[in-house]
């Protein structure tokens, strides 16, 4: 498990695949992604993998896998904007891999929260959504990051257990 | 030809965004209502009813949202402005417009045509594979999914949150490591056949009846 290249590959299907195939319905509206879960645990794979361009391909994996999802799925006119957001969780995902504790932590957040503004901003400046569906889209787009922080590092940490200390942060 | 195609989708996506998004008619209400007819049309024509359904399903609740918060503001007077509502209006007839149109231009792009474009073999082994993993990957996790639900606690009742989490984390982890195996493997064949085809091309043999895409 110590190629880049094929655990980027391999990761950025499974973040497709997860954010089109894996969803929990809501009580409140929509449903919860797991793709975002998947996200996070790409940028800690890769990150603890790929050393200082590690970021690099966490970006790649969360932005291009989504992004796919988001075209395949229908849903294209998002694919520009998750390509940014997705990327900007999956990078700082990366850089949060191998840290101490507490720097771990606020990568992760500064992950989910980058994810939640790109997404607000870039909302808010398309005219076809504006002000008023960004507003719409914040609260759940806040669930869908802390449910992926919480997700994803509970994925790692699992992935960590089973192979053993095989990558560099493990 | 396919560099034709993709300058012809460009050029279309180019003149409905300038026009009716980010142009001159996007504050027109009867030239947006009439554009959002053709493309639910065009949709039913280019793809089913059903899908062009899961569609218009997909945008009721977000439309329903964006007039909710349009009158809200509207009540408020947000930002000082009046027009919140005729504004959500507008919005409600482009999103699913805009989204649907781009929907149907990526119906026309298949697979193929990115293989067919003028790309590095590198780049193009690793289109192969990627998609080797994705339809892979797609029919291993319905089984996964299912090896998953025959877990004992699973099984005993209706699982928590908590052991949902859990159990779509180990499927994302037996997905990454199913499709990293996969992957290093197919990746390998690839190599080798190059390999021997670039030595059979060398003696002038192979080339045609070895084609490697």
């Amino acid at each position: 498990m110590r190629n880049v290249k094929i655990a980027f590959l391999a990761l950025t299907a499974v973040v497709a695949l997860t954010t089109l195939f894996v969803r929990i319905p809501l009580p409140s509206r929509g449903y919860f992604n797991f793709g975002d879960v998947a996200v996070v645990f790409s940028g800690l794979v890769l990150g603890s993998l790929g050393g200082r361009k590690g970021f690099i391909w966490g970006a790649a994996a969360g932005g291009i896998g989504s992004a796919l999802a988001d075209i395949m799925g229908g849903f294209g006119l998002f694919a520009p904007i998750t390509l940014i957001a997705k990327g900007a969780e999956g990078a700082l995902a990366a850089w949060a891999a191998g840290r101490t504790k507490m720097l771990h932590g606020v990568f992760l957040a500064l992950g989910g929260g980058a994810m939640v503004a790109v997404y607000f901003i870039a909302e808010t400046l398309m005219p076809n959504i504006g002000l008023q569906g960004a507003l719409a889209e914040l609260v759940p787009n806040l669930i869908q990051a802390g449910g992926g922080i919480l997700g994803g590092r509970i994925t790692y940490a699992a992935f960590s257990r089973l192979t053993g200390g095989e990558s560099a942060a493990v | 030809m396919v560099l034709i195609k993709f300058s012809v989708l460009v050029c279309m996506l180019g003149l409905f965004f300038g026009c009716l998004v980010f142009g001159p008619w996007y504050a027109r209400l009867d030239v947006q209502a009439a554009v959002l007819l053709l493309v639910l049309l065009a949709s039913l024509w280019r793809t089913t009813a059903r899908e062009t359904w899961g569609l218009v399903k997909f945008c009721i609740p977000f439309v329903l949202t964006l007039l909710a918060f349009g009158l809200l503001f509207h009540l408020f007077r947000l930002l000082g402005r009046d027009d919140w509502l005729r504004d959500s209006l507008i919005k409600a007839l482009v999103f699913p417009s805009s989204l649907i149109f781009l929907k149907l231009l990526l119906t026309f792009v298949t697979y193929l045509d990115l293989l067919r474009l003028p790309i590095a073999t590198a780049r193009r082994v690793d289109l192969i594979t990627f998609k080797a993993a994705l339809s892979k990957g797609g029919r291993i996790m319905a089984r996964f999914k299912w090896y998953l639900d025959t877990y004992p606690g699973s099984v005993a009742g209706q699982p928590r949150k908590g052991a949902l989490l859990r159990k779509y984390a180990c499927l994302i982890m037996a997905l990454y490591l199913y499709l990293y195996d996969e992957i290093e493997t197919s990746r390998r064949v690839m190599e080798n056949r190059m390999r021997f085809l670039s030595r059979s091309t060398d003696g002038g043999a192979l080339e045609d009846s070895h084609p490697l895409i």
